[in-house]
């Protein structure tokens, strides 16, 4: 299969309005690999979801030797084009509208824009945290039950078209 | 007690992080998206960004500052000063969460925060008020009515008051409508209580404040006064330790005064009630208690080597306070000054931005509480205190002198600070023997010549 003239401008422009730097296809031997200039470019955070890149690791004391239930996950940093999911607040992670409902998301799941990917809960408020983008989720960053703080990546979506 | 969520930012969240330290507590550091990175979050055992920069989405979230403590495993809270000090419902919401609350008991901070009630309740203690309403304004009639019968000039203060916003003079009948209407407006964007009262207003009166302590087994002291007469639009600039004209008899009567109401309102923990006293005619009266550490608590802390950061955690954990009345002994004299990020000279305009270079003092006598270092961005979001420069000396003019020479070995890059204005207030003759009262700043200091010299 070769790729036209009329698809290469397609895929030009589609990577060109999407929410990620870098981009490779390959075609049997064909390869395409395109790079956004000033790279983190990222869309700015769309329709009041919590969509941003994921924010520089925050400069942290270690926490106490004994410290409780509250682990917290080494940061995460957006890779290979993948968009985070950020916390838009401070709260504990859920990825299940309940304990034995299944979860909103898996890793693999497609999801919409307004779909739910998981909830952030702040004294018994369940705080709906939507995808915000359209894509697959590539990974789960947070611990179900873990305190989350703002800003802190909780999911990273593979964007589709 | 073993692990403190401090819930503030700046210098006192530095200063509350150092006190459990010293306590052998563990802190854990709110921060916003602002102060990324600042001095609190690098001393803390553990720091947790709560929000954006906008304090009403970070600091002054009651949810969000519960559920970092609880999810941190924290059992105590320190407010610090600002933001929730002093909103009874945090208090209380920390009571819930089986969080101790290292200030005093909510009822107290709502009695307090309520300053018609505060007054209602000083004055049925024989505590002296000045004369004004008993009760909250209905209408500019009332007032109008009021204000001739105590005389002008008159003071409008907010009911829910504090940091002079919805504060107004009034210097005669026909600015009453106005001064009434604006007032109002105010108070309500700034509190969501447009409730009013008026005062008759003293001129060059002093502003003179009285620190005191209280734990939960019955002792309530007192710390000695300090004065902050040295204020630009209700906010103070230079505070000191011991007022340098009250005369001891009228230094016994505001002492005892605050000591009473504060055991007679059941108060815990560091507590101050500030009066404003006339001390040609010898006379003073009750404007208001802050339930919570204040700015300017250093000054005390230099005259009686009572550390006040330190005495609220022992009497939030239901110890007894470490000294007893009789023990506390106010020697010699300190002075601070607050450093700020503003452009005196530019009609004191904010000058937020990266600190590029930053040598504070150091010397005999000299104490600087502060959370800026070299590369520090000062963020514009919220007040724009830098540093507390304080000198104490054994005698009034040493101290003046010290931080004299302090504020000139004080050099900040990069940012606008009102060091060169302390310097030039420190050097007039006005505050070297003291003939200053609330309004001289504004009516004489920067009216004439303080500026040019």
């Amino acid at each position: 299969m070769a790729i036209e003239r009329e698809d290469l401008k397609e895929i030009l422009a589609a990577v060109a309005t999407a929410g990620f730097d870098e981009f490779s296809l390959e075609i049997g031997d064909m390869k395409i690999h395109l790079t956004k200039q000033g790279g983190a470019a990222v869309a700015s955070p769309q329709r009041g979801a919590a969509v941003a890149e994921a924010p520089a690791p925050p400069r942290e004391a270690p926490a106490p030797s004994s410290a409780p239930a509250a682990s917290r996950p080494a940061p995460v940093e957006a890779q290979d084009g993948l968009v985070a999911v950020t916390a838009p607040l401070l709260g504990t992670f859920y990825r299940a509208p309940a304990p034995d409902a299944p979860p909103f998301v898996d890793v693999g799941s497609m999801v919409e824009p307004d779909d739910t990917v998981c909830i952030i809960e702040v004294m018994k408020l369940m705080n709906n945290v939507r995808a915000g983008r359209r894509g697959r989720v590539a990974r789960i960053c947070a611990e179900n039950g873990a305190l989350v703080e703002f800003g802190q990546t909780l999911v990273l979506i593979e964007p589709l078209p | 007690m073993r692990r403190v969520l401090v819930a503030n930012r700046g210098e006192i969240a530095v200063r509350v992080i150092r006190a459990c330290r010293a306590l052998g507590l563990e802190s854990v550091a709110v921060y916003s998206e602002a102060d990324r990175g600042s001095l609190a979050t690098q001393l803390a055992d553990r720091a947790l960004c709560i929000g954006p920069p906008r304090s009403s989405d970070s600091y002054l979230r009651i949810d969000t500052l519960v559920t970092a403590a609880r999810g941190t495993g924290c059992d105590a809270v320190h407010p610090g000063y600002g933001f929730l000090a002093e909103n009874p419902a945090f208090a209380e919401m920390c009571a819930r969460s089986d969080l101790t609350f290292v200030g005093p008991p909510p009822e107290v901070i709502r009695l307090m925060g309520d300053k018609i009630a505060a007054r209602q309740f000083a004055a049925k203690l024989g505590v002296p008020v000045i004369s004004g309403t008993e009760e909250a304004l209905h209408s500019v009639d009332e007032a109008s009515a009021v204000a001739t019968e105590v005389g002008y000039p008159v003071l409008l203060k907010a009911a829910a008051g504090g940091g002079g916003r919805g504060m107004r003079i009034v210097r005669g009948p026909d600015e009453l409508r106005e001064a009434f209407e604006r007032a109002r407006v105010e108070a309500q964007a700034a509190f969501a209580d447009g409730r009013l009262y008026v005062e008759r207003f003293v001129e060059e009166a002093r502003h003179i404040e009285v620190q005191v302590l209280a734990d939960e087994h019955g002792s309530c002291i007192h710390l000695g006064e300090r004065d902050c007469s040295l204020q630009r639009r209700h906010q103070k600039l230079v505070e000191e330790a011991p007022s340098p004209v009250l005369s001891d008899s009228l230094r016994r009567e505001l002492l005892e005064s605050a000591v009473t109401l504060a055991r007679e309102a059941g108060y815990r923990s560091a507590g101050t009630i500030e009066f404003l006293v006339e001390p040609a005619r010898g006379r003073y009266y009750f404007l208001e208690m802050n339930t919570r550490i204040q700015v300017e608590h250093p000054v005390t802390e230099m005259v009686t080597g009572v550390d006040l950061v330190t005495e609220q955690f022992r009497v939030a954990a239901g110890s007894r306070l470490s000294v007893a009345r009789d023990q506390v002994r106010v020697r010699g004299h300190a002075i601070e000054t607050r450093v700020n990020a503003e452009a005196a000279d530019d009609g004191f305009r904010p000058s937020p931005g990266r600190i590029t270079s930053w040598r504070a003092p150091e010397g005999e006598g000299i104490r600087v509480d502060t959370h800026c270092f070299e590369g520090y961005v000062v963020p514009p979001f919220y007040d724009s205190l830098l540093a507390k420069t304080i000198a104490f000396g054994a005698k009034r003019e040493e101290a003046r002198t010290r931080l004299l020479g302090a504020l000139g070995r004080f050099t900040v890059g990069g940012i606008q600070t009102t060091i060169p204005f302390h310097r030039r207030v420190l050097a007039h003759p006005d505050f070297v023997e003291s003939r200053i009262h609330t309004r001289w700043i504004e009516e004489s200091f920067l009216g004439s010549g303080g500026r040019a010299s």
